[in-house]
């Protein structure tokens, strides 16, 4: 018992001034305060211990988030890392890509190259022989002939320099092609630039395979203005859909369908702000289940080998980042269109 | 069934306790004995031999039969009952293979009794209550009824003893099985020990020792966390019960309900701490704080809403309660008591114990520390 209560306990007992029964309902008072003291004490002490128990869990607590801080940093410096690699990978897949569709240019490059040479070459053979016409007409001075040869050597020299600028321009394309720094803006004329494309597509696929054969329709906007855009990026592009669309034609075709005429078109409108470009073909579209898997990296239908699965993933991003959009229509059996709408 | 209690510091007390309890009204032939390791449990225990009075007899930490609980000193429940209603079954040496031979006992039940209702002890310091009752549920099923304790010994952590008539044991299990189908038995198991901070890993235990809590040395958090540092005498160190008590760990394990384990001792050579049991390596771990003090009122009501709902008289109550509540509620705990007591005002003894077994509102059985573990009995 308190020691307070100890004396003022002991002082009623040895009253004289009190009766019996006040002395028993004293103490007993005494007695509930000495609990009630007793109680007190018990629940301070309690809440001492609990305040220094919760600053321990505090403290803790406070270590435990300082380790998970440290854990959260050391995952995301290994998730950096982890992106740094995918980011390489991505741009090495990417070149591969693009060296694999330069591949697919090869051909049609080389012919549409030939042409310009052979221009070059027969206007430089034509020039040789007037060179030797105009030595004759020097020797006999006949200043009218002299005039008119030298009219045709001009205008030849100038149609040898047109041609050779022209398989300067393929060449540049086809470098700009593989190039693996990200390409600036220009303005393009998009009616160009798909006709170039469609034209490389057919000749590098007639020259690879020579039982290749398509008709292949291009129809032109000539009211659609320039657009600012990568040329080199989306001619990779149209150059995918429609490697895609002679690729499903013929398929088709050497399926033996009946009847069976494979074409493909390219349409270009002017459409709402919008340069929509579409590019379709006939033949055995795409299976209803694999429309949604076709923008994924590494889908293909094509056989192993035949296609790196990158090509549609690829075009998607390019379009997604010249804030355009494309969207694809198949119907089994019937044909493929895909749509390109790019803002102007 | 009818029922009285008594109590006594001396043997010559208890023994006039026990006289003047029978009379032709009052013939008992079963005692439920709560009796400190320093009393004499022996000749407590011939006494009521004499009497053809079969004993459950476990040794105690503080033992009662109203809310002025008495240290050192012994509390008997006497039982007056139909002999073909109950079984007592003694286990000498169950610290080896305890679920294995508490699994036994319980199959001995099963051959007398249906559905037998079980009140177990076991010696507290030497065998893992976890086993005494995932041995009777491996017999008897989830659904049994298993109320009990583990003998204590006044929290000087030597010895502990299950008794009966000519028989006593430091490494025993002791088990009464009922007619449960002729009696019926309501109890709760409360604790309001409540979790704190977040849930860490056991990641290294083995037994009853935990070596790392999140990789780190377990020595390291919980006696910083019981702000406690202690001599270090011996290899190992017995931890004071006031700690051990007032921050117990929660273990949340891969089965069962999370179940609340004191510390009781340290190891400073490798940085280990030993807990009341058996620690699965790879559970997980919740520190605490000890109950609010309206854990009483708690306990109290809970009582008074089994007897409203489930069980509207009692013929007898027992009550195990841990050590550690002591402790953790001090002079309150008188109040817990008298609070289950008053609710049936019916004869009642306890004890305070090294490990309870019972089961929590919309709980399993379990075993249980820092619990107030109640039943109440009646014949019906």
């Amino acid at each position: 018992m308190n020691r307070d209560l100890e004396n003022i306990k002991s002082a009623i007992e040895q009253s004289e001034v009190l009766s019996k029964s006040e002395k028993d309902t004293l103490l007993n008072s005494v007695k509930a305060v000495d609990k009630e003291l007793t109680i007190v004490e018990f629940k301070l002490e309690r809440t001492e211990k609990v305040k220094r128990t919760t600053s321990v869990l505090l403290e803790e607590t406070i270590d435990e988030l300082e380790r998970k801080r440290a854990d959260v940093e050391q995952a995301n410096a290994a998730l950096k890392e982890s992106l740094e690699e995918l980011k390489s990978a991505q741009a090495q897949l990417i070149q591969s890509e693009k060296m694999a569709s330069l591949g697919e240019l090869t051909a049609g490059i080389a012919h549409e190259i030939q042409n310009p040479l052979n221009f070059v070459n027969n206007f430089a053979e034509v020039n040789r022989e007037l060179i030797d016409e105009l030595k004759d007409a020097v020797t006999t001075n006949d200043q009218e002939e002299i005039e008119l040869i030298i009219k045709d050597l001009k205008e030849n020299e100038e149609k040898i320099n047109h041609h050779g600028k022209r398989a300067e321009g393929i060449v540049k394309g086809m470098l700009l092609h593989s190039r693996t720094s990200q390409g600036e803006k220009e303005s393009t004329d998009i009616n160009v630039l798909a006709e170039e494309y469609l034209r490389l597509a057919y000749h590098g696929l007639r020259a690879k395979d020579k039982s290749f054969n398509a008709d292949f329709n291009l129809v032109v906007d000539e009211n659609i203005p320039k657009l600012k855009v990568v040329p080199q990026d989306i001619g990779r592009v149209l150059l995918n859909l429609i490697n895609n669309a002679f690729y499903a034609v013929d398929k088709k075709a050497k399926d033996g369908v009946e009847g069976y005429k494979p074409i493909v078109s390219v349409i270009i409108k002017n459409k709402d702000n919008k340069i929509e470009i579409e590019v379709k073909d006939n033949g055995n579209g795409i299976p209803g289940n694999l429309t949604d898997k076709i923008f994924q990296p590494f889908f293909t239908t094509k056989p192993t080998g035949q296609g790196t699965g990158l090509g549609l993933s690829l075009s998607y991003d390019i379009i997604k980042a010249h804030g355009g959009e494309i969207k694809v229509i198949s119907k089994e059996g019937e044909g493929t269109e895909f749509t390109l709408l790019l803002p102007y | 069934m009818k029922a009285k209690s008594i109590k006594g510091r001396s043997l010559q007390e208890i023994q006039k306790g026990i006289e003047e309890s029978i009379s032709e009204k009052f013939n008992p032939i079963l005692a439920v004995v709560f009796s400190s390791v320093i009393q004499d449990n022996g000749s407590i225990s011939k006494i009521l031999d004499k009497l053809g009075i079969i004993v459950f007899g476990v040794t105690t930490a503080g033992e009662f039969i109203d809310g002025d609980f008495g240290h050192e000193s012994t509390a008997i429940l006497l039982l007056e009952l139909d002999p073909s209603l109950f079984e007592l079954y003694f286990e000498e040496s169950a610290e080896e293979n305890t679920r294995e031979k508490a699994k036994n006992l319980a199959q001995r039940a099963l051959k007398r009794f249906n559905n037998p209702a079980f009140i177990v002890g076991g010696s507290g310091l030497r065998i893992d209550g976890e086993f005494i009752i995932r041995g009777i549920e491996d017999a008897a099923g989830m659904d049994t009824t298993i109320y009990g304790a583990m003998a204590a010994d006044d929290l000087k952590m030597r010895e502990t003893f299950v008794f009966s008539n000519g028989k006593s044991s430091n490494k025993g299990i002791i088990m009464l099985a009922f007619d449960g189908d002729r009696i019926d038995f309501k109890g709760r198991a409360t604790s309001g020990v409540k979790g704190v901070g977040t849930l860490k890993t056991i990641t290294k235990a083995e037994g009853w020792w935990i070596y790392t809590i999140d990789d780190q040395p377990a020595l390291d958090l919980i006696s910083r966390y019981m702000g406690v540092t202690l001599e270090k005498k011996d290899k190992v160190t017995v931890i004071p019960p006031e700690y051990t008590s007032t921050y117990p760990m929660i273990l949340h394990r891969s089965f069962g309900d999370p179940v609340i384990r004191p510390v009781l001792m340290f190891n400073y050579e490798n940085g280990s701490v030993m807990s009341n049991g058996s620690v699965e390596q790879g559970a997980k771990v919740q520190l605490s704080v000890p109950p609010d003090f309206e854990i009483i009122n708690d306990v109290v009501d809970d009582c008074k809403k089994v007897r409203a709902n489930e069980l509207p008289d009692a013929d007898a109550i027992i009550m195990f309660s841990c050590v550690g509540r002591l402790s953790a509620l001090g002079p309150l705990i008188s109040d817990e008591i008298e609070g289950v007591k008053n609710t049936y005002d019916v004869p009642m003894a306890g004890f305070f114990s090294y490990g309870e077994f019972g089961r929590a509102t919309n709980g399993n059985h379990e075993y249980h520390n820092l619990t107030c573990c109640w039943v109440a009995m009646k014949e019906k």
